[in-house]
């Protein structure tokens, strides 16, 4: 059988009645979307963390230790059975760039299995000398890719170059890393501020540690345990102990071995002391011994110029000496030359004499011999001419005996030829011949010549023999002579010989003497040579002493100086050998600090914020889907009312109830079905993103991971069939087991009735007629008054209490920075600073133009623990001057206002923490610093505070409850000027040398707002949902009182009602139950914020538990707008009644 | 010219494909302070010209003079002011507003109306005086229509328009009413115009309006109309 028109009347419903069909879904979307949503935001974000840290492969335990990691700690753990992957590493932190940022420069090595960093951009580090910074904004302020880091020590004394290969670094990229996802720390730090800026990583092998600083490992069997799990949890801490007991039992061992091997350096360093004694003894020795080779230097130099100036002397002397003997000598020899000289000259007078004899003598012999030789040539000659005369006077007698004519010519040529040159009587003999020949004279002549010359010849031999006797008797002469010179010459000669003899004694004495003297003066040179060596020696040695001597006196004022120092030192040395020999004694073992990831706060932190949004998920979402259900189920209920005709009519015709109830199911199923669905896509996405993308401020995640949660799916879709397709069935029920008849008759009216507020007479009198009429109306509707007020109330609850809490996170701040805090910026200062840079910055502040007042303090971040409690960050502050702190802080009683003052009784606490530790004044307070000392602070007073917990003492507290020693590392500054000229202060301040960092509190607003405005942004979903409801809820129930009475409005309308009338006929009522919703609400809501403020708050925050006005009003306009609004579309539905139609009908 | 004056007055109802005219070229006139009866049976269209006689409704073609003005030309807001000022309905089912008394039910009129009367004479002159502080559900069905009748008197209008005031009462009842009517458009010369398909009751009128059919069929002037108690019917 079919039952077509059966389905077309569902349809035709749905579409006839689209705004209710609408509001239905409307209802249900927003119902399961705000339910589901707000529920699975909190899970999805442990679920993103949780998948983040498992990609990452995060560590499960992280070791450090006051020694460092060694192969021992390494050993232990490796054979723990339940690690799985173990790693060490290095880590350090560092002040890095011109503003010094705090960094923890972490070691990176490929083969890292564990806390993989995400790449942002860029790479991680492939070389040393690259690093990978921290991807967010604060360093992406300060670095780009390509960029250099630098690294500075905290202090003057730690030489970075011993732990690190580099101190300068290229960026290369931006990473995060699943150890880091919160944004605005990166955790605490013992250098600089005290906290943590950012991470950067490094090439591992760019570290230069002694030891390992970090271990982290992994367990077994927990890879797909949500990190999050109580099962995670449980056994990790459960490993944890056990390792805490292992590594217990380890430290002695491992401090016996530093022990060792400390005693064995001190035993070194002694040996290094005692050689140092040695050495300076030494030195002292030498130095004795230079002196004393000095003082022999100089006597032998004293003694040297003495035998030098005797030598001199003696020089001097034989110098005079020789001189002397020089001069006698020469004297001597001059004058035996001279005599000798003489007698040569005496001799060579007498030779010259004998000389001239000897040559009178040979020119006598000479002449005499000459003379001789003549006669004999012409001896010899006259004799020859005698012969050849004789021969030729033969010849010529011959021939002349001969007649003339008969002698050949050639005969007369030849005697001619021989006779030419024979000269006679001055003519030849050839012409006295030729004249013969020429026969001009005759023979007798020739013959009488010839006998004549013949007898001339005869004569002249004669003449010659006579000569030669002549000679003779003078040559005998001559030999007397000869005999005569012969003998002076022998007297001569010997006297020479004698001279001579006495020349070459001379000689040889002056030879001798010469040589003698030639000696003494090589001597005496050689002496001198000596002597002038000597000299030299002498300056040299001197010069050698002098320098000696200085160096002596340099060696010993070197020696004396350094000898203080290396006294010094040594016993400095003595001192701290000692001292470490002590510290030693003393030292205790080894502590280790092996960490969950539950031992990060961060991580706790993180879980708490979904779990406070968790918290959020429960109360809040719950009133929104409380008043969406039960206007849904108005509006069902209403529906099913309206149509007891139909349904009547149907009966009647013979439709069995399940075939009625179809329609009404069918109707309620498929408007909250469809409204399920639209409503978990949408709260399953979009709230959790919008959510989650607000905590992205805070935090460093991958994008979330969206899921659907099956329990959450349940429970919201049948919540919404249940306000739905139940509501039907119940109402129905009712319905279908009246008879037709009854249920086509109209039902009847509501009897009109007096009201309670009409016994009050004199105020019922005071009302005018249509007061009256909207009292009675209100009344007579008390179901649906209820309804509407829980909606309007419910709706107004969720409004206050967003913008309550929207105001208490946002209020936080202008009371912390209006009221509490009264400074405007802090300057951290570095205590270990020279007093140069001190009196620098300090002259600086003083005159600087616009600063009010500054006041020094100190400053240090410690742990404020309590047993069974979460431990506290707490900020201890120190005044310089505690009267002038008032100027800068307020310390006060939140509730009386009365100031509290600082004094030496003890530390004053701020609320918060008081609260949360439960202490009051006259408590102790326990606190933690960096090195895990502890320490007891008494409690004088609770201050208020909204921000952070602090705790401020007076020096001599500090002094007496924490440490003895404290320097002033803070300046805070007051000043009342403009932003430009504050960001001038600020960026001056940056160049001073003292300065670390400096904080305004105008900066600090606005980041604080920032991180505050993702808490806000949960809260405007939160409002933006509740109004959206509201609406909805204010139009479906103002939708239904106006179907309900349109018999009532067309007849007022008939009357001559005017359109506005009509509407503000039934406005009026809506704006009753408007206020009396928004009234309701004020006290839910103040209710609901109260609660909703207890589970959003963190433990370091006080929120003023106040509720503003703003909050109320805020909500009051908001519900009352839309009600207007609502007003406005009905005023227009309401003019379209057609009255005749709706009077026709009976009821 | 008449008090009420219908000239050529057409009304047609689109309903789904199919124009139905209402009234179809109506014209008729009442004089002031007349009980007129307007005659037909069901569906002729009688409702229809009543509607736009008192300003719930406009005509499509045709003019319409109440007291010497056309309220087919009249705008809504005109148009509520005129049923504000000048009409007082009362309709087969009464429309009393349920969670009112009687007496604030006719307070609901006179506290818009500018020459309002007396509320609680205006009961009294309906005989309610006694009832006027119960709710409608605690009256009877003639003693509600009355307090419907005293709701439109009240007002002190110029025109009283009755859409089949006795169909829902029993014939005493209904007598009574109909006496009512009678006495007020004699009484008070308000110009009464009564809405029926019961013939009987045209005795009572000074002029009767046959309606058929979406136009008038004939109109008649009753010389002396009869009282209601020498109505049979």
């Amino acid at each position: 059988m079919k039952k077509t028109a059966m389905y077309k009347l569902i349809f035709k419903e749905i579409v006839n009645s689209k705004a209710r069909f609408l509001s239905i879904f409307i209802l249900i979307v927003l119902g399961v979307g705000f339910f589901a949503g707000i529920q699975a935001t909190g899970p999805n974000m442990l679920n993103t963390i949780d998948q983040y840290f498992k990609q990452q492969h995060l560590y499960d335990l992280h070791l450090q230790s006051t020694m460092g990691i060694e192969e021992g700690e390494l050993e232990l753990l490796r054979d723990y059975d339940p690690v799985d992957i173990l790693e060490v590493g290095y880590s350090q932190d560092v002040l890095v760039g011109e503003n010094r940022l705090v960094m923890k420069l972490i070691g990176y090595h490929e083969d890292h299995q564990l806390n993989q960093y995400l790449v942002k951009s860029g790479r991680l580090p492939e070389k040393s000398g690259e690093i990978a910074l921290d991807d967010f904004d604060l360093i992406h302020n300060h670095y780009e890719i390509g960029d250099q880091v630098t690294l500075y020590s905290d202090r003057e004394e730690t030489d970075l170059t011993e732990q690190f290969n580099e101190t300068t670094y290229e960026v290369v990229g931006f990473v995060t890393s699943p150890r880091y996802f919160v944004n605005v720390s990166r955790g605490q730090t013992s250098i600089g501020g005290g906290q943590l800026d950012a991470f950067g990583v490094i090439r591992e092998e760019d570290f230069n540690l002694p030891v390992h600083t970090d271990l982290f490992v992994t367990f077994n069997g927990l890879q797909d345990k949500d990190t999050y799990s109580d099962k995670y949890k449980n056994l990790t801490s459960q490993y944890q102990s056990e390792i805490e007991h292992m590594l217990e039992d380890y430290a002695p061992k491992r401090l016996a071995d530093i022990k060792a091997d400390a005693e064995e350096e001190l035993d070194d360093a002694e040996a290094e002391i005692a050689d140092g004694r040695a050495e300076l003894d030494e030195a002292r020795a030498e130095l004795d011994d230079a002196r004393e080779q000095l003082d022999d230097g100089k006597a032998k130099l004293a003694r040297a110029r003495d035998e030098l100036a005797q030598a001199h002397a003696e020089l001097t002397k034989g110098e005079s000496d020789y001189e002397q003997g020089l001069a006698t000598f020469n004297q001597e020899i001059s004058q035996a030359e001279e005599q000798l000289e003489q007698g040569e000259q005496e001799l060579a007078q007498e030779q010259g004499k004998l000389d001239q004899a000897a040559d009178e003598l040979s020119q006598g012999e000479q002449e005499l011999n000459q003379a001789s030789r003549g006669i004999e040539a012409q001896y010899k000659e006259l004799s020859n001419q005698q012969a050849d005369w004789a021969v030729l006077m033969e010849e010529i007698s011959d021939l002349l005996e001969v007649p003339i004519a008969f002698i050949p010519d050639q005969t007369i040529e030849d005697i001619l030829n021989e006779t030419d040159d024979i000269e006679l009587n001055g003519s030849t003999l050839a012409a006295l011949l030729e004249a013969y020949f020429a026969e001009e004279i005759p023979a007798e002549q020739v013959k009488q010549v010839l006998d004549q010359v013949n007898t001339e010849i005869e004569d002249g031999l004669l003449a010659l023999d006579q000569a030669r006797d002549e000679i003779e008797v003078k040559r005998s002469e001559l030999d007397s002579n000869q005999k005569e010179l012969t003998s002076g010459q022998n007297e001569l000669d010997q006297a020479r010989q004698t001279l001579d003899q006495q020349g070459s004694l001379l000689e040889q004495e002056k030879q001798a003497g010469e040589a003698d003297l030639a000696d003494a003066r090589l001597e005496l040179d050689q002496g001198w040579k000596e002597y002038n060596e000597g000299l030299d020696l002498l300056s040299d040695e001197e010069a050698n002493l002098i320098e000696a001597e200085e160096e002596y006196k340099a060696g010993l004022a070197t020696f004396e100086e350094e000898s203080a120092e290396a006294l010094e030192e040594i016993e400095s040395g003595e001192e701290e050998i000692a001292e470490a020999r002590e510290e030693l004694a003393e030292l205790e073992e080894p502590s280790y600090y092996p960490l969950l990831r539950t031992d990060n706060s961060a991580f706790l932190e993180y879980e708490e914020n979904a779990a406070r949004l968790s918290e959020l998920a429960s109360i809040f979402p719950v009133v929104f889907f409380a008043v969406a259900a039960l206007v849904t189920l108005t509006t069902i209920t209403r529906m099913i009312e309206e149509q007891r005709g139909e349904i009547g009519t149907l009966k009647a015709l013979g439709y069995r109830n399940w075939e009625i109830s179809m329609k009404y199911y069918v109707y309620a199923l498929s408007a909250s079905l469809l409204g399920t669905i639209f409503g978990l896509v949408l709260g399953y996405t979009a709230l959790p993103l919008i959510i989650f993308n607000a905590y992205g401020m805070l935090y460093d995640l991958p994008d979330l991971i969206l899921t659907n949660y099956w329990s959450y799916t349940l429970i919201s879709a049948s919540i919404a069939l249940l306000s739905t397709v139940i509501t039907a069935w119940f109402v129905l029920r009712v319905d279908l087991r009246s008879q037709p008849a009854v249920l086509m008759r109209p039902k009847a009216p509501k009897i009109g009735k007096r009201i309670l507020l009409e016994r009050i007479t004199p105020l019922w009198r005071r009302f005018d007629f249509i007061k009256k009429v909207t009292a009675r109306n209100l009344f007579r509707y008390k179901q649906r008054m209820l309804m509407t007020i829980l909606g309007i109330s419910g709706c107004a609850a969720l409004i206050i209490a967003g913008f309550g809490v929207k105001g208490a996170v946002e209020g936080l701040i202008d009371l912390q920075y209006g009221k509490v805090l009264d400074y405007n910026a802090m300057v951290i200062l570095d205590d270990e600073a020279g007093e140069d840079e001190a009196s620098s910055y300090q002259a600086f502040i003083d005159q600087y133009e616009g600063i009010d007042q500054d006041l020094l303090v100190f400053h240090e971040q410690f742990e404020a623990k309590q047993d069974g409690l979460k431990s506290q960050d707490l900020n201890v502050f120190v005044p310089k001057s505690p009267e002038q702190l008032e100027d800068f802080i307020h310390l006060r009683d939140r509730t009386s206002g009365e100031p509290h003052q600082l004094n030496d009784e003890g530390a004053i606490v701020t609320e918060k923490l008081a609260n949360l530790f439960d202490i009051e004044p006259g408590d102790k307070l326990t606190l933690v610093d960096g090195d895990n000392q502890s320490y007891q602070v008494e409690i004088s007073a609770v201050t208020e505070n909204y921000t952070g917990h602090y705790l401020y003492m007076t020096e001599a507290v500090y002094r007496s409850e924490i440490k003895d020693s404290l320097a002033y590392n803070a300046n805070l500054l007051k000043y009342d000027r403009n932003r430009a000229w504050e960001d001038e202060l600020l960026e001056g301040l940056m160049l001073e040398d003292q300065v670390v960092t400096v904080s305004a509190n105008a900066l600090q607003i606005e980041s604080f707002d920032d991180s505050m405005a993702s808490l806000n942004i949960v809260v405007v979903v939160l409002i933006v949902a509740a109004a959206g409801l509201a609406f909805v809820v204010l139009y479906n129930l103002t939708n239904i009182n106006v179907s309900e009475r349109i018999r009532e409005l067309s007849t007022i309308k008939v009357l001559g009602f005017y359109d506005n009338e009509v509407t503000m006929y039934i406005y009026r009522e809506n704006l009753t139950l408007t206020i009396m919703g928004i009234i309701a609400g004020g006290v839910f809501g103040r209710l609901l914020f109260t609660f909703v403020l207890d589970t959003v708050s963190m433990d370091n925050m006080m929120f003023n538990p106040g509720l503003d006005w703003t909050s109320y009003l805020y909500a009051a306009l908001l519900t009352f707008s839309f009600s207007t609004f609502v007003m406005w579309m009905m005023h227009h539905k309401l003019k379209k009644i057609d009255m005749i139609e709706a009077l026709k009908s009976n009821e | 010219m008449s008090y009420v004056k219908v000239v050529d007055e057409y009304k047609r109802y689109q309903m789904g494909e199919n124009t139905i005219v209402a009234n179809n070229g109506i014209t008729f006139e009442i004089e002031a302070g007349e009980f007129a009866v307007i005659l037909g049976p069901s569906g002729a269209g009688k409702s229809t010209v009543l509607n736009i006689l008192g300003g719930m409704d406009k005509p499509d073609e045709g003019e319409i003079w109440v007291d010497g003005k056309n309220i087919a030309k009249y705008t809504m807001k005109q148009l509520t002011q005129y049923r504000r000022d000048e009409v007082g309905f009362v309709f087969q089912f009464y429309n009393l507003v349920p969670n009112l008394t009687a007496r604030e039910n006719l307070e609901l009129a006179t506290q818009i109306s500018p020459n309002a009367l007396d509320v609680d004479q205006v009961l009294a002159s309906v005989g309610l005086a006694h009832r006027m502080d119960n709710f409608p559900a605690q009256l009877s069905g003639g003693e509600q229509q009355r307090v419907a009748i005293a709701r439109a008197l009240a007002k002190n209008p110029k025109l009283l328009l009755c859409d089949e005031p006795t169909g829902a009462l029993d014939i005493e009842t209904g007598k009574q009413i109909l006496k009512l009517l009678q006495n007020t458009a004699r009484e008070t010369k308000t110009t009464v115009i009564v809405i029926t398909h019961n013939s009987s009751i045209a005795s009572m009128a000074d002029r009767v309006i046959y309606i058929n059919d979406a136009k008038v069929r004939e109109t008649v002037i009753n010389p002396r109309p009869r009282s209601v108690e020498e109505i049979e019917w």
